[in-house]
């Protein structure tokens, strides 16, 4: 297991473990925000069915019209090695749309702001002045940029303009491995709430205390706790 | 309840639709987020096609509109539904298209289900299952970009200065035909023969080589043999009205080879084809070897889809990935059930044959299927199909059936056709018709009809022998797999009943990729998995073209016309020597008429652009006087092909006209004297069959966005259509214009637009078998073919208009098999049912060109060599090439992504791939320069990559960088200069560097022994740190 | 890995509105101390009052022009954008030190230009200045700190999430304010006969000199303990701005510039007395620049 983190912490390209080593299982944030009785949309990558294909890059750039090289999402792609034998490593990353985010507090306009009736985490874009606070205080590496042709912050809203009207987001309609399932997570019918409560999910760097709204299914507890950056180097070309 | 069972619950669920259905609906209902809102919050966002109310309604957006088309972002031509701007004629974006069966995995939407109600079903407002979604991949995504691309060619170009210089004028459609047909001094360079007059001459092309045919044979038409029925309009041209052999394609430098050799397992023939794919849904065990189901081949979206619900939702399903790279699929999350095994590139028919060898002597084989010599013995033990393992052979060198099997007729028991078998009770010899057993092992004489002895053995026995031919270590080393973990495989393959599978496509591609593919066919022989559930599907990917005669009838004939006889052999000689002239002049002089001159190649007609200009370049039989190229690149993509050709096609005194076809300029038609500007993918017209998929389908569609393309003076878009149509009348061949085809009525139509050819024949796949229904006014209307009725409703009778254009309303039409197996086995639709070969009759009756003697009828192992049977690794040592070379598909790119800005945005650049140990011998690490040496005398100059996911001895590039064309560098046009674009222009491309064969004579390539296609891995390189 | 998005201009941000607070402060104690009644000591007080606010706008105006809206509406001709800063403005955000920042700034300068305006209208009569230089002090200590507020309040910073920068930050701010005020008395030709300049700045950098090696200490042991490479090191830009410019060049040098004149009992020579200043304000310069940097390194 060693072995793996070190491979990973090799090839990442700048990820670091982080402080706080922290096991802290999905669950339990699920139950809190379960608890508020709202409707929280939310993400599911499932690590076993994503092979990096990165259709969710490409779709989620055509949809929001970011420029080639400025992503919501981005997959983290290199080798790890696991017991002597070598294996892919494939983490798509993206904003959480956290529950406390760390984003929205700091934003000196209230461009930012976490929707009472979704959950998602907008910026506004007409408020925002690009002071790049916000970039500063999220703790997940790059998933907050300036959009080069607004001049203003950018991040994933969970496609707020296809999910607030009946449609999927563009990464999960075009995901080839069948990965992410986006829904509801306080529909207990949803397929995402089904999900969470069958596997194990984990969100990544639960020791930053966002309480995240992506979650993963299969990622090891090092690899959460593993600050990854949507500006690592694109070096797995496969 | 566990995570997995749900998950297989969930799934099981989706497909029966409405049973997940979540109670609160996502539609808008619940949010009150207002445009506005949304103009604020996603300001760069598009607006959704359409969109889901209150009552789930759907609300189109009158800005847009929607319409089903085809992905040709590589050559998987995966369905697409797109989003289309009504005011740019933008594609804004696109999707899969939910009815066919590569864009999904399980079953894709019925025919039935009306176009809205798919999208409903897409829709998060459904609360649907997300699992039956219909995905288009990373390229296919990002293709809408290509259509404004600055380097996209839309008008008609004519060369100025030298062929290569990539400066052009821009000249009207009518000069340029009226130039390509006429010739004259069309350059200043001297006089060109125009088509028209190369047509007319019936001389001899070349009259040493009477055999090859007329002067019109020295047309060149090299074309993509990926675009469905837009190629088979090209074939109309090329072979039945214009009459030359003289038509190449990718097929054999991608790796027709390998298909060619799993059917050589398949059909006692050498030209048959066959690439059977994983059961992935009942498989208990697969091994992939040379492809990486979802990364590239056999459809990337569906194998991609399939693969990763096989491995999270089923406990009972393990993978092998053999490959001499670690790909991304191979995930950590999935240790216990996948795994990547490192080859050594090129050993892959070592690693078939000690698999082999243990399984038949550990008698790990599945002895009643292998048996049984007939259908009739198969029923009986309860096997689908039977193979010839207990067929005779005839050994005695003086027999004329020498090598042959034994017939009935020869026992004087029946007819040649029959083979006779050693029944297994009585110990007779028996006709192979035979309802019993028979004997698996028997090597003896036996009394012929006229009482002579002949000394015999069975296939069985003779494959048993052949896998022994080596020991296990020499095999084990060959493939730098250790022989324990050969012994694993093959239990592992050998434990699960038929339900296991081996899976290829075109990465073993070193000189003996077809015997490779032959020998994984008798592995899956071995245990009976042929056809059985959870074993190889043989069905994939299948279309109307290959399984109905769509262009006769029901309808429409399309192909009747006055065809023109296609006289001699094509120049890249794919044909039987001996029926050469040649070979009858050396005989007649009582010369040894072996070794042939040229290499000769007698299995299947090998189309390959690549060894045509090789031919070419040879001035052998003779120089071409003109070429047409459409839509293929042979001198990027054709290993090896660069160097040896590039000089006789620059010089126009070795071939006068060049004119391509293309959306693009590439590395090929670079070199051209005219291009004619042709479409790209939404904005052609489309028929073809889907990689990938299990049923029968095609995707069909017309054009859906306005074409870019300049006009012709009739105000008719130009395009590769139009033009052939053009010259074709301007020649005044058969087939085009006027008279070209008959409905069934024999009432003549006319072909003067690709509409006329087209409509006819959407109108015979939509008429065969079970005829469409008519579809409602509103299927047509939001799939936007109303846009497109005008052109049908002027060529069809009204009641042919329905079905047609409900095809077209579902982008397609794809057949569905609701039942997939019928007991232990595919049912009969998704069967191949066919007598699999132990031993191949045919191919042992195919000579070599250079020895003049007999293939084997058996898989082969050996090492690598050329054309003249010397081996490779004599003309280049293992000291100064210690590696193997070997390439493969990136995942993101294709030939020709490059063009697409979300995708070179996505890697700046490939690299040298080694283990990090072989790196550290020559001191280098990752992120050094260094070059690969190939004997040729080339290399390849690029940034190593050195660490654990390369086998040792190994050299990996993979393809689709290094690019000189698509706008990785300047071209000027009318005097502007459109300045390169760097992005285009990184990384490094393997082919022009890759080795050709020595041992042929002038130019050349290096070939698969067996099928002469073109090879490219386990190639000897070196490497040097610069 | 993360991208740089505080570069050079948030640096002088944080350290002309340090320095301008620096001066605000000295130059307000002087108003509230006797001093005062000395002529050079008033006009060192007005001077520096007035150096002191023009540093607190140019720095404002600094973190303006960092504002990518405010480059988009330059590079675009996009007026809107250009003066999309005004939504600073239009709200007060009391979770978001930024907007804590604005609306203390904006007090800063309004406050800063009364205590200008205070000496010309009763020029004087410094005791008509004595309020504006009380609430310039306390300002001048809110403005100093909370440059380190800013960003101390990334939490899951490394680097900036250090308590002792606020302190860091407040002595710097103290010395460059000294430094300004000691160009103007240079300036104004004021000797610094009994070393009582040299010794008080000495004891200053000599504080924030250990307070500077703490912190770099525990940003090694912070480095450590989270598996990455010393974000301070000396083979990192940020590291070697921090050591070569903000310890060598800001600290070190100054210190012992001070030290040799003391001990020499020599009366500073004009030139040297702004080397020093100089010196001091690079240092407090690149101490802000290599925090920025170094936060965001991994
Ligand atoms: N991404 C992408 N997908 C594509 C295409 C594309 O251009 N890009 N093109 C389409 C076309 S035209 C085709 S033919 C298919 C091809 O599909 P595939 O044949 O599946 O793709 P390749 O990547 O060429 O090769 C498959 C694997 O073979 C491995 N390989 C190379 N040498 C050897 C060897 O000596 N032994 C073994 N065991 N393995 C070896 C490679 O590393 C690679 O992982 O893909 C189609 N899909
Ligand atoms: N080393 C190495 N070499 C390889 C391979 C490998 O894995 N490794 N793979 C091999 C394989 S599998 C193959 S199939 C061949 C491919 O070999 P080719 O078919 O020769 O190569 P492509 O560049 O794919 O050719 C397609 C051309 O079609 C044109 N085109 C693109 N889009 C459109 C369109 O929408 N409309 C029209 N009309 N034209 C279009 C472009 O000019 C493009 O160059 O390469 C082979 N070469
Ligand atoms: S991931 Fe970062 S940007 Fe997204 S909501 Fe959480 S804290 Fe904010
Ligand atoms: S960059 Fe925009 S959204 Fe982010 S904190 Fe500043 S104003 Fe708020
Ligand atoms: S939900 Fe939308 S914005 Fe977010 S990553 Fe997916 S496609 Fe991009
Ligand atoms: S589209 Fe899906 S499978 Fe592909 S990289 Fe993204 S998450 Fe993974
Ligand atoms: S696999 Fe090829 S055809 Fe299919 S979506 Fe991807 S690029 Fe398009
Ligand atoms: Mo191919």
């Amino acid at each position: 297991m060693l072995d793996r983190r070190r491979a990973l912490k090799l090839l990442a390209g700048g990820a670091i473990a982080t402080t706080g080593v922290m096991f802290i299982p999905a669950g339990s944030a699920i139950a809190a925000i379960r608890q508020q009785g709202k409707k929280r949309l939310a993400m599911v990558i499932d690590l076993s069915r994503c092979n990096g294909c990165k259709a969710c890059v490409v779709s989620c750039g055509m949809e929001n019209g970011t420029k080639p090289d400025e992503h919501r999402t981005q997959v983290i792609q290199t080798s790890a090695e696991i017991g002597n034998k070598q294996y892919a490593f494939n983490l798509p990353i993206m904003c959480n749309n956290c529950e406390t985010p760390s984003c929205v507090s700091v934003c000196p306009t209230g461009a930012t702001f976490k929707r009472e009736e979704d959950g998602i985490v907008v910026v506004d874009s007409t408020l925002c002045i690009g002071c790049n606070y916000c970039i500063q205080a999220c703790p997940y590496g790059g998933v907050r940029f300036t959009n080069s042709t607004t001049g203003t912050v950018d991040k994933c809203n969970f496609c707020i303009q296809r999910t607030s009207r009946g449609l999927l987001p563009a990464c999960v309609e075009t995901c080839t491995g069948g990965a992410r399932v986006f829904g509801d997570i306080n529909d207990v019918n949803s397929e995402i709430s089904k999900l969470l409560s069958q596997s194990n999910p984990m969100v990544l760097q639960a020791s930053k205390q966002t309480s995240p709204n992506v979650f993963y299914i299969g990622l090891t507890q090092e690899e959460s706790n593993t600050a990854f950056s949507i500006h690592s180097p694109q070096l797995w070309q496969r | 309840m566990d995570r997995r069972n749900f998950l297989k619950a969930g799934s099981v669920a989706a497909v029966m639709t409405a049973g997940t259905a979540s109670t609160q609906v996502m539609s808008s209902a619940n949010s009150k987020t207002s445009d506005a809102d949304i103009n604020r919050y996603a300001p760069t966002s598009l607006t959704p096609e359409y969109r889901f109310d209150a009552d789930n309604k759907m609300i189109e957006n009158q800005d847009q509109r929607f319409a089903f088309s085809k992905c040709y972002g590589c050559f998987n031509v995966c369905g697409a539904r797109l989003s289309i701007d009504n005011k740019t004629d933008k594609v804004l974006r696109a999707v899969g298209n939910p009815y066919t069966l590569t864009n999904n995995a399980g079953q894709p939407m019925t025919m039935e289900t009306s176009p809205k109600d798919a999208m409903f079903q897409l829709s998060a407002a459904s609360g649907l299952s997300q699992s039956n979604r219909a995905t288009l991949c990373g390229r296919g995504n990002a293709v809408p970009d290509a259509f404004d691309d600055k380097h996209r060619i839309t008008s008609c170009m004519k060369r100025v200065g030298n062929r290569g210089e990539n400066r052009w004028q821009t000249i009207s459609y009518e000069q340029l035909l009226q130039e390509v047909v006429d010739g004259g001094d069309l350059f200043g360079e001297g006089h060109v023969e125009g088509l028209k007059a190369i047509h007319a001459n019936p001389a001899l092309a070349n009259p040493a080589y009477p055999d090859f045919g007329p002067v019109k044979n020295q047309l060149l038409v090299s074309t993509s043999s990926e675009q469905g029925a837009r190629a088979d309009f090209m074939h109309r041209f090329v072979s039945d009205a214009w009459g030359t052999p003289n038509i190449g394609t990718k097929d054999s430098y991608c790796g027709h080879q390998q298909v060619a050799g799993c059917a050589l397992g398949c059909f006692d023939a050498v030209d048959e084809m066959a690439l059977p794919q994983v059961d992935y849904e009942e498989s208990k065990f697969a091994i992939f070897i040379g492809t990486n189901p979802g990364t590239s081949g056999n459809g990337l979206n569906v194998g991609s889809r399939r693969l990763s619900k096989a491995r999270s939702d089923r406990t009972d399903f393990k993978y092998v990935v053999i490959d001499p790279i670690l790909r991304s699929l191979t995930s950590e999350t999935d240790t216990t059930n996948g795994e990547w095994l490192p080859i050594k590139s090129g050993g892959d028919t070592a690693l078939m044959f000690a698999m082999l060898q243990y399984i038949i002597n550990h008698e790990r084989y599945r002895r009643p299927y292998l048996e049984a010599p007939s259908q009739a013995s198969a029923d009986a033990v309860g096997e689908m199909n039977y193979t010839n393992a207990t067929y005779l052979v005839v050994k005695d060198k003086t027999h004329p059936l020498y090598n042959q099997f034994l017939t009935a007729e020869a026992c004087g028991l029946g007819d040649a056709e029959v083979k006779m078998v050693i029944d297994k009770q009585t110990g007779q010899l028996v006709t192979g018709d035979s309802e019993q057993a028979a004997q698996l092992f028997y090597k003896e004489s036996v009394t012929l009809g006229d009482g002579s002895q002949v000394q015999v053995e069975t296939a069985f026995s003779l494959l048993k022998q052949r896998v022994n031919s080596h020991s296990m270590q020499d095999l084990s080393k060959r493939c730098e797999i250790p022989v324990a973990k050969i012994e694993e495989l093959a239990k592992e393959f050998t434990s699960h009943g038929r339900s296991v599978s081996i899976e290829t496509n075109t990465g073993c591609n070193a000189t003996d990729g077809g015997q490779f593919a032959f020998a994984m066919i008798m592995l899956a022989t071995m245990v009976g998995a042929h056809n059985a559930k959870g074993g190889m599907m043989h069905m994939g990917g299948v279309g109307y073209a290959s399984m109905y005669d769509i262009y006769d009838g029901p309808l429409y004939n399309l192909m009747d016309f006055e065809h023109t006889e296609v006289v001699g052999f094509n120049a890249e000689r794919s044909g039987d020597y001996e029926q050469s002239h040649e070979y009858q002049q050396k005989v007649a002089q009582g010369l040894n008429p072996y070794p042939a001159n040229e290499a000769w190649n007698n299995t299947f007609v090998q189309d390959n652009s690549g060894e045509l200009l090789v031919a070419h370049a040879n001035k052998n039989p003779f120089n071409f006087k003109a070429w047409i190229t459409w839509s293929t690149n042979p001198i990027y993509g054709c290993s090896g092909l660069q160097d040896q050709v590039e000089d006789s096609i620059k010089d126009p005194k070795q071939l006068g006209l060049i004119i391509a076809l293309d959306p693009y300029i590439n590395e090929t038609n670079v070199f051209a004297d005219y291009i004619v500007p042709d479409t790209l993918q939404y904005e052609a017209w489309a028929n073809s069959r889907m990689w990938g998929s299990e049923y029968i389908g095609d995707v069909a569609c017309v054009p859906v966005v306005e074409s870019r393309t300049a006009k012709t003076a009739n105000g008719d878009h130009v395009n590769m259509e139009q033009f052939i149509i053009d010259v074709s009348k301007a020649i005044g061949l058969k087939g085009f214009g006027d008279n070209a085809f008959k409905d069934l009525q024999g009432k003549p139509h006319s072909l003067n637009s690709p509409a006329d050819f087209y409509v006819p024949l959407f109108a015979n796949i939509a008429h065969t078998g079970t005829v469409l229904p008519t579809p409602t006014e509103e299927d047509i209307k939001f799939t936007s073919v109303d846009r497109a009725l005008p052109m049908f409703e002027a060529r069809l009778k009204p009641q042919e208009l329905g079905p047609t254009a409900y095809m077209l309303t579902r982008g397609g039409r794809f057949e569905r098999v609701d039942e997939r197996y019928e007991g232990e086995f595919f049912n009969a639709a998704m069967r191949m049912d066919t007598q699999f070969q132990i031993y191949n009759e045919s191919l042992a009756r195919v000579k070599d060109s250079f020895t003049g003697e007999c293939n084997d009828g058996l898989p082969v192992y050996d090492v690598d060599r050329f054309w003249d049977g010397s081996a490779v690794r004599e003309h280049w040592n293992e000291k100064d090439y210690p590696f193997n070379f070997s390439t493969f598909k990136l995942h993101l790119r294709s030939p020709y992504s490059v063009s697409l800005p979300r995708i070179t945005a996505l890697g700046d650049t490939n690299y040298i791939q080694l283990h990090q140990d072989d790196a550290a011998k020559y001191n280098l690490k990752s992120g050094d320069k260094a070059q690969v040496l190939s004997p040729k005398g080339k290399y390849l100059e690029g940034i190593v990559q050195a660490d654990k996911t390369v086998a040792l001895g190994t050299i990996v590039v993979g393809m689709g960088y290094g690019h000189t064309a698509f706008g990785a560098s300047a071209v000027e046009v009318d005097g502007t200069v459109r300045p390169g674009i760097k992005e285009r222009g990184t990384g490094i491309c393997p082919n022009a560097f890759n080795v050709v064969d020595p041992t042929r004579k002038g130019a050349s390539l290096y070939r698969d022994r067996t099928f002469g296609s073109t090879a490219r891995h386990g190639v000897p390189v070196g490497i040097k740190k610069v | 890995m993360n991208e740089v998005h505080w570069g050079l201009l948030v640096a002088a941000y944080l350290f002309l509105a340090g320095a301008g607070a620096g001066a605000l402060f000295i130059s307000g104690s002087l108003v509230l101390s006797n001093k005062i009644e000395d002529k050079h000591h008033l006009d060192t007080a007005k001077i520096s009052t007035i150096l002191g606010t023009l540093l607190l706008i140019i720095g404002t105006g600094m973190i303006v022009f960092d504002l990518t809206s405010f480059q988009y509406g330059i590079a675009h001709g996009d007026m809107s954008k250009f003066f999309r800063f005004y939504r600073l403005f239009m709200t007060f955000e009391p979770s978001s030190m930024m907007s804590i920042g604005t609306w203390l700034l904006t007090l800063a300068i309004i406050f800063a230009l009364l205590f200008c305006l205070s000496f010309r209208v009763k020029a004087n009569q410094p005791g008509y200045s004595r309020p504006f230089a009380m609430i310039n002090v306390i300002l001048a200590i809110c403005v100093a700190s909370y440059t380190a507020l800013l960003i101390g309040d990334i939490s899951h910073n490394l680097v900036w999430s250090n308590s002792i920068l606020v302190v860091i930050f407040l002595l710097s701010a103290l010395s460059c304010g000294a430094a300004v005020v000691l160009m103007v008395k240079t300036r104004l030709k004021i000797t610094d006969t009994n070393h009582s300049f040299a010794k008080s700045d000495s004891a200053l950098l000599a504080l924030e000199l250990l307070t500077v090696c703490v912190f770099a200490y525990s940003i090694r042991n912070i480095s450590i303990f989270n598996g990455v490479d010393n974000l301070l090191s000396i083979s990192s830009d940020a590291g070697a701005i921090w050591w070569l410019g903000a310890v060598l060049i800001g600290l070190i040098m100054p210190l012992l510039l001070n030290v040799t004149s003391i001990i020499g009992k020599t009366v500073a020579s004009h030139s040297k007395e702004y080397l020093l200043a100089v010196l001091i304000l690079i240092g407090a310069f690149c101490l802000r620049y290599s925090v920025l940097l170094a936060g965001q390194y991994y």
